[in-house]
């Protein structure tokens, strides 16, 4: 997997971020826009306010102007922070959604739209932290990247005011404040530079800590630890990491500290500087009260804002940075087909799949997987693939229904080679029963037929249960089809035996219904009697189809047309039940070998 | 009003608990040091305040430069230095709080780690920690505590100095007579109005800050339903392997964008609309209240200057404390406020960390048993699983004799795994009891207890960490050992071929280069854990379903090396495994109801044993 750290452009960036807001919420920048000027117009009212009642009371004005005066300026800033305020809360409110909705939806789709052979890498899932982190942290967030740029600008204004009431006053301030505040933003791009340096390690730290975190709190492995006694070596794990997150906190700690001492020097030596030359201009000059507080606000208030600027630029390069984290994981480019493909083979006919000098080797693995393997498999043909683990069955699978691309060869379907297909189309071919599985949070009926509310349709869905035996069970709960699984998640959940998953998994495949069907392994968990009726309804189930069928019973090869026995990623036996049986080779010592226990006469 | 004092006594509970957690967590001396943090904070402006009043003062009476000077230097010095010791202590507080942070998070984990079986699977349990993490990742719980008990009492001390300040202010009066609004200005009346005024304002913004924390509690509260859905999605089905493949198998984009909207998203989305509406009326309230008091004061202490009740600096001087005192009374009130709410947190957090063990944990060891000849006993046990109805086990009896085999077989859903489950204490039965050489087994240290067993779940569940650790569940192992234990699972060749052998980690959720395993591969290396544990009691559930007839068999072989002179229990849906077991019992609907070898189970054609054996023997009897 190539892994992406793409540098984005300034404006890229900006247009990334606008566009994305535009589409979610589009007062969010709006709001932003009248944020801007608003802050630099109360910051410059306020700093007016004082300078007006000092003057009018060192030029003892009538009471009656002065009354006018104040209250008409006091009102304007009343106003002014009114709207600041009331905006500022709808721009934290618009932006929070876009952090929790906007931005999350953006990770869920990549997620679920990226190939398959990308997303199983650790590196994605550190890029995914990244992005997770990049919108979720607190300072520098990539959700508040327009609007930094917009406070940016508003600092502008605000600075570029004061600058225009300072200029009056004596312009020799403006440099020696930006060569001041130059310094102190220096070393706020070092920190920055230490943020960056570190956050691939921290990245990667923050996964595993999340890793150990959740493991140790999730139930699927609340048995395993009790039994095994793990809290000890857990909390171990969980410590190391918490205090190597400990170290990247102190270090950035500590670059905070020295820049804010050296922020505070320079205010301290700005402020006393200012502060004895406008007293000194003011004892030497016709200078009144009220322009002397002016000054002095604005000399103060201008360093605020140069502090601002600094900030700002600190926290849009920090933003930028997040910026890039989070396209660099929603730009991971997939290699297989997305556009449009070629058509699929209608539904109804039965679909020949070849398999042509495939081979496949995992990433730093040293041997294939599938090794220049081929292999026919007729329409409606069911076929059964057989051999000891690791022999690269599961793979295979992989590979016909489209998760893996293949290094070389080819698979053909109906003669059209599958690279053709468009992605996602390709992948309605398939019915698929994996051995691993995981559960949604949601309803059994949406477990089953992987579809919104509705569109399910009840009728098939329950004839689908009853051919995979969970009827009963299901018609047994309180709410039916519509009781919740995953009992981490909800209250009260229905929690589903080995055997009753497994059921509700070939559930699912059925419910599918597609050309081709693949089951992995679909009776490992049943007893039996169920798995005996599962062999006698094979062939029901997989009437008119495409079928694939692996399994360690051989017992349940009879049912197949045909059996592939794959060993050391190649295919090295093939034939029915009784033709293998009789060539003797690794298929029948196979059989041999499961079938002694269930002899009678054979001695154990 | 008794409900209020109620209330203000649960909450000085919480405090105090509170106050001794910051205590634990944070240091004895972090509440001081943040103290002295808020109050230098709060008071270092009146310095600046008083001192610019005492430079425009003398400004206007021409005083010499060098009078003035003098008050520009300790205005500016005293700052700086505040500035510096508020920053030094700060930083020293930061890390405080960030240790209390990891320390925390570890204490929540190992909280976690230790709960009843049976409460780390109810989602109520699941929500309040939730809850917690939402609580302190937005800066709540204890260090807000600690927070708000410092500022308030911050405030107390700019109120206290700006009403000082202030006081004589009100009672000033100009030299002359007025006439006009001067003379309006001057009148007792209008102090009053204004003192009046200035506690309306005070009152306006405690009320709101109150009522505005309080509804905000509630609305956020609700934040951690989807918080766990949302966590369920992000390190969960959206991150691993096996749902990666469904996802897109099945196209479940639509769907599970669907189950995002309606279970994140839209909740969320009202949660802010709720939120926003609270922040923008009654947020807008104080502000423009506390504003509207700014303007008035200005234009009061403006007239009253050029009435010449005081000179030009104390303008500066009274603007300064008068808005500083509003600003003081409100961050009180609003830190009164966070401080209730937060009190509801803290208190679902000291829940959580109290979460008591329901199950009763006894004191006797296992030294306390003849290890070499142990003998479980279900006393008519029966079981139903928390928060459901239907009875899993009825009145279930059963010995397992020291040394035997023995071998579970039955149905799906007949409560064979549900059987494990209570011999191993994740769950205590509903009724009867069972016992271990005559010993109640809830009479035993639970961790002790569990030291009896090696168990391979149905589900076992490997950790994405090194091969050695898995199998040791521990950093420092045998590598001999596990070795051993690797060889006797059949799985040593496949681990030796690695690069890294046994530091080799499996899955990439932890390590870039872990490898991902086969199903049979899994199985043989949480075989091998169990093997390494050396317990005398071993339980293997399916240990064999996806492991191919050579692999099973290997085992079925080895079964008498592996299980040696231990006992055992067997469950299986793979009949052969009987053959070497030197009991059987059939389990059916909860209970059992057969019981023998397999000839004698087998020599019973109407029983349940013959029917599943034929089942499956059908198919391997002919060839």
């Amino acid at each position: 997997m190539i892994v992406t750290n793409k540098k984005y452009g300034y404006f890229s960036n900006l247009s990334f971020m606008a566009k994305h807001h535009w589409h979610g919420h589009k007062n969010y920048i709006f709001i932003q826009l009248f944020l801007a000027p608003l802050g630099a117009l109360t910051s410059v009212v306020a700093a007016f306010l004082p300078k007006i009642v000092l003057d009018c009371v060192e030029n003892s004005v009538p009471p009656l102007s002065l009354l006018t005066k104040v209250t008409s300026l006091a009102l304007l800033l009343c106003i002014c922070e009114y709207l600041r305020n009331f905006l500022s809360v709808k721009s934290h409110h618009e932006r929070n959604n876009a952090r929790c909705i906007i931005f999350h939806k953006l990770i869920c789709e990549k997620t679920m739209g990226m190939d398959y052979n990308n997303y199983i890498y650790n590196e994605t899932r550190v890029l995914r932290e990244k992005a997770w982190n990049a919108i979720n942290s607190w300072e520098g967030s990539a959700s508040r990247y327009l609007e930094l740029n917009f406070s940016f600008i508003s600092s502008f204004f605000g600075f570029s005011a004061f600058t225009a009431i300072i200029v009056e006053c004596n312009p020799w301030f403006i440099p020696i404040l930006v060569v001041c505040y130059g310094i102190s933003a220096l070393g706020w791009l070092l920190l920055q530079k230490y943020k960056d340096s570190v956050k691939d390690k921290f990245s990667a730290v923050h996964l595993k800590l999340g890793y150990v975190t959740f493991r140790s709190k999730d139930f699927a492995n609340a048995k395993d630890i009790r039994v095994y006694n793990m809290t000890d070596f857990l909390m171990r794990k969980i410590e190391k990491h918490l205090k190597e997150m400990q170290g990247f906190y102190t270090k950035k700690n500590n670059g905070h500290y020295i820049n804010v001492l050296i922020e505070d020097f320079f205010k301290f030596s700005v402020s006393l500087g200012a502060y004895i030359y406008l007293v000194h201009l003011k004892l030497n000059s016709s200078m009144t009260l009220g322009d002397f507080s002016l000054y002095f606000g604005a000399i103060t208030g201008f360093g605020a804002y140069l502090a601002r600027l600094v900030d700002s630029v600190a926290e849009i390069i920090e933003s930028d940075h997040n910026v890039n984290d989070l396209r660099n994981f929603l730009n991971i480019p997939d290699n297989m087909n997305k556009s449009v493909g070629k058509p699929l083979p209608d539904r109804n006919t039965k679909v020949e799949i070849e398999l042509k000098n495939l081979s496949f080797t995992y990433d730093g693995a040293d041997s294939p997987s599938v090794d220049n393997l081929s292999l026919k498999i007729n329409g409606g043909e069911r076929i059964a693939i057989v051999g000891v683990n690791g022999a690269g069955k599961s793979t295979l699978v992989k590979l016909i229904c489209g998760l893996f691309i293949p290094q070389s060869g080819q698979i053909l379907i109906n003669g059209t080679d599958s690279a053709l297909f468009n992605r996602d189309e390709y992948y309605t071919l398939f019915s698929t029963l994996f051995q691993d599985c995981a559960l949604l949070p949601a309803s059994i009926a949406k477990n089953i037929c992987l579809c919104e509310e509705e569109k399910i349709d009840r009728k098939r869905l329950y004839d689908c249960m009853h051919l995979a035996g969970i009827k009963e069970k299901v018609e047994s709960l309180p709410d039916k089809e519509n009781s919740l699984l995953v009992r981490e998640v909800h209250d009260g959940a229905t929690a589903l035996s080995g055997g009753e998953l497994q059921r509700l998994l070939l559930a699912r495949a059925l419910y599918k219904d597609a050309p081709i069907i693949i089951l992995d392994e679909p009776t490992a968990a049943l007893d039996p009697i169920a798995e005996n009726e599962m062999y006698l309804k094979y062939s029901a189930l997989t009437e008119n189809k495409t079928a694939i069928y692996i399994s360690h019973r051989l017992s349940s090869t009879r049912f197949c047309d045909r059996i592939i026995l794959l060993d050391n990623a190649k295919i090295i036996e093939s034939g029915t039940h009784e033709e293998l049986l009789a060539l003797g080779g690794k298929y029948a010592e196979m059989f041999r070998t499961q079938s002694k226990y269930y002899r009678q006469e054979e001695a154990v | 009003m008794k409900k209020y004092f109620t209330d203000l006594k649960n909450d000085m509970v919480i405090l105090y608990k509170g106050s001794k957690l910051i205590e634990l967590f944070l240091g004895k001396w972090y509440l001081l040091l943040n103290c002295l943090v808020c109050t230098l904070r709060y008071v270092s402006p009146y310095i600046t305040i008083y001192c610019t009043s005492l430079v425009i003062t003398s400004l206007t009476k021409n005083a010499p430069f060098r009078e003035i000077l003098k008050y520009i230097i300790i205005a500016t010095v005293s700052t700086f230095v505040i500035d510096i010791i508020i920053r030094t202590v700060n930083r020293s507080c930061l890390i405080m709080l960030n240790n209390s942070w990891y320390s925390h998070s570890a204490l929540l984990s190992k909280k976690a780690l230790s709960l009843d079986y049976a409460k780390a699977e109810s989602a109520s349990v699941q929500m309040l920690r939730g809850k917690i993490e939402e609580c302190v990742n937005n800066g709540n719980g204890l260090s807000w505590l600690a927070t708000c008990l410092s500022e308030m009492i911050a405030c107390i001390f700019s109120a206290v100095i700006a009403v000082f300040m202030i006081s004589d202010m009100v009672i000033s009066k100009a030299p002359l007579t007025q006439s006009g609004i001067l003379k309006i200005v001057n009148s007792p009346f209008l102090a009053a109005g204004l003192v009046i005024f200035t506690i309306a304002a005070i009152f306006i913004s405690v009320k709101c800050h109150g009522l505005s924390e309080k509804k905000l509690f509630h609305i956020f509260n609700n934040a951690s339903v989807f918080n766990t859905v949302a966590e369920y999605y992000n390190k969960k089905y959206l991150n691993e392997n096996e749902s990666g493949k469904d996802v897109r198998i099945f196209d479940e984009k639509p769907l599970i964008d669907e189950e995002l909207e309606e279970k994140i998203y839209k909740p969320h989305r009202r949660m802010r609309k709720d939120a926003l509406k609270v922040f923008s009326t009654i947020g807008s309230v104080s502000n423009v209240s506390a504003n509207v008091l700014g303007g008035m004061v200005y234009v009061f202490v403006g007239l009253k200057a050029l009435s010449g009740a005081f000179g030009a600096g104390k303008v500066v001087e009274y603007y300064g404390a008068i808005t500083k005192l509003i600003s003081a009374c409100s961050d009180f009130a609003g830190n009164i406020g966070y401080l209730r709410a937060n009190s509801v947190q803290l208190k679902q957090e000291i829940e959580y960390l109290d979460l008591v063990s329901d199950m009763k944990n006894g004191t006797k060891t296992i030294d306390d048993l003849d290890i070499d000849n142990i003998e479980f006993e279900f006393h008519n046990v029966s079981f139903r699983y928390p928060d459901t109805e239907p009875l899993v086990l009825r009145n279930l009896s059963l010995r397992i004799r020291s040394r035997e085999r023995l071998a579970v077989v039955g149905m799906n859903g007949s409560g064979k795994s549900t059987m494990i489950k209570l011999l191993c204490r994740l769950y205590d039965p509903t009724d009867g009891y069972i016992t271990v050489n005559g010993i109640d087994i809830r009479e035993f240290d639970y961790t002790e207890y569990l030291r009896l067993f090696a168990i391979v779940f149905q589900d076992f569940k490997l950790l994405a960490f090194p091969i050695g650790e898995n199998i040791a569940c521990d950093e420092n192992y045998s590598e001999e050992k596990v070795w051993n234990c690797l060889e006797m699972s059949g799985i040593k060749d496949r681990v030796k071929e690695l690069p890294k052998q046994l530091q080799q980690s499996v899955y990439k959720l932890y390590e870039k280069d872990g490898i991902d395993l086969s199903g049979g591969e899994e199985q043989k290396i949480a075989i091998a854990r169990a093997l390494y544990k050396d317990a005398p009691f071993v339980i293997l559930d399916e240990p064999t379903a996806a492991l191919d007839p050579i692999a099973e068999s290997e085992i079925y072989s080895r079964f008498n090396d592996i299980v040696r002179n231990k006992t055992a229990v067997y469950i299986s849906h793979r009949l052969s495994s009987c053959r070497f077991c030197s009991r059987i019992a059939v389990f059916d609907n909860g209970t059992i109801i057969q019981e023998g070898t397999h000839d004698e189970l087998l020599a019973d054609q109407n029983g349940k044993y013959h029917i599943l054996w034929n089942a499956q023997a059908q198919y391997y009897t002919k060839e």
